[in-house]
């Protein structure tokens, strides 16, 4: 917990910190925000993150319906894991 | 703190975020550089994201033919897939891929890269084809996008694009360009008569006088 900070305002920051896969300890500080404001960013980055991840998955599978059987089969496999 | 700066930085973020500008009035409390840090770190954070998928998609280029790999892309993957991938991809490999896309696919993919994850790549890139990108760029209005590569393209590549660009554009790109280094150097490749342009694009509307501080 970084020194000085009330609880409220270091969960706010755990919490975006977490969304941008930053270390507790990293040197990114956004002072003056409140809890609520550092929050709201975080709540917003997680948005778009999701909204990403669906958008590249949604990409991806109407990729592979235009993609010969065979390379289709490569991307599916390399893609699904 | 400079304010057009501090906008500037807000509308980058407005971008990674897909909200409008309004929505961030949280972030008008914060001076340019906690904003700036905030911003890479996000971009960051999208980038690492899903990245074992995309390197395992990266992997898969070096299997076909980089003109076949192309297709694909430009064909079937789209922008946003290829724009993340395309940070994984060794930079040779990438290049190659990328000299066989249309421009306006290379447009499109602009706005979903990051800059400089991608920077190797783009020093590899014909300067023409460069510049066909950065003017379909223009002609969308990407002046956001357009300024995210000043940092990272060579300045004989710079030197080439901008030449091909107008002066509104110059301006309109300037207010979003990070790096006062950069635009120290670029200072050498105006010359004259893009001077009286950029001072007249101004006049025109004087909000772009931000713009014009940028490139002195």
């Amino acid at each position: 917990m970084t020194p000085g900070r009330e609880a409220s305002l270091q969960a706010a920051y755990d919490a975006l910190f977490y969304q941008l896969r930053l270390p507790a300890d990293a040197p990114l500080s956004l002072e003056p925000l409140t809890a609520d404001q550092v929050q709201r960013i975080a709540t917003m980055f997680h948005g778009v993150r999701h909204s990403q991840r669906e958008a590249i998955f949604a990409a991806l599978e109407q990729a592979l319906q235009h993609v010969p059987a065979l390379l289709r089969g490569l991307l599916h496999k390399t893609m699904g894991g | 703190m400079s304010t057009f700066q501090h906008r500037a930085e807000r509308i980058k973020i407005a971008r990674l975020l897909r909200v409008p500008v309004e929505q961030l009035q949280d972030l008008e409390g914060l001076d340019v550089e906690p904003l700036r840090a905030l911003r890479v770190a996000m971009a960051d954070a999208l980038f690492i994201d899903d990245s074992k998928y995309f390197g395992r998609l990266a992997a898969v280029t070096k299997l076909l033919p980089a003109a076949l790999s192309a297709s694909v892309c430009e064909r079937a993957l789209g922008a946003l897939i290829c724009g993340r991938a395309a940070g994984l991809l060794a930079p040779e490999d990438a290049a190659a891929i990328a000299k066989r896309l249309s421009p306006s696919f290379i447009a499109d993919i602009a706005p979903e890269l990051n800059p400089r994850r991608t920077a190797a790549l783009l020093q590899q890139l014909p300067h023409g084809l460069l510049g066909d990108a950065a003017l379909e760029l223009e002609r969308r209005g990407e002046h956001v996008a357009m300024a995210g590569f000043v940092d990272v393209l060579s300045l004989e590549a710079l030197t080439a694009i901008i030449r091909r660009l107008s002066d509104r554009t110059l301006l309109e790109v300037g207010v979003y360009i990070e790096s006062p280094a950069t635009l120290d150097a670029l200072d050498v490749v105006l010359d004259d008569n893009t001077l009286v342009g950029l001072v007249q694009a101004t006049l025109q509307d004087p909000v772009r006088l931000c713009g014009l501080a940028r490139w002195r």
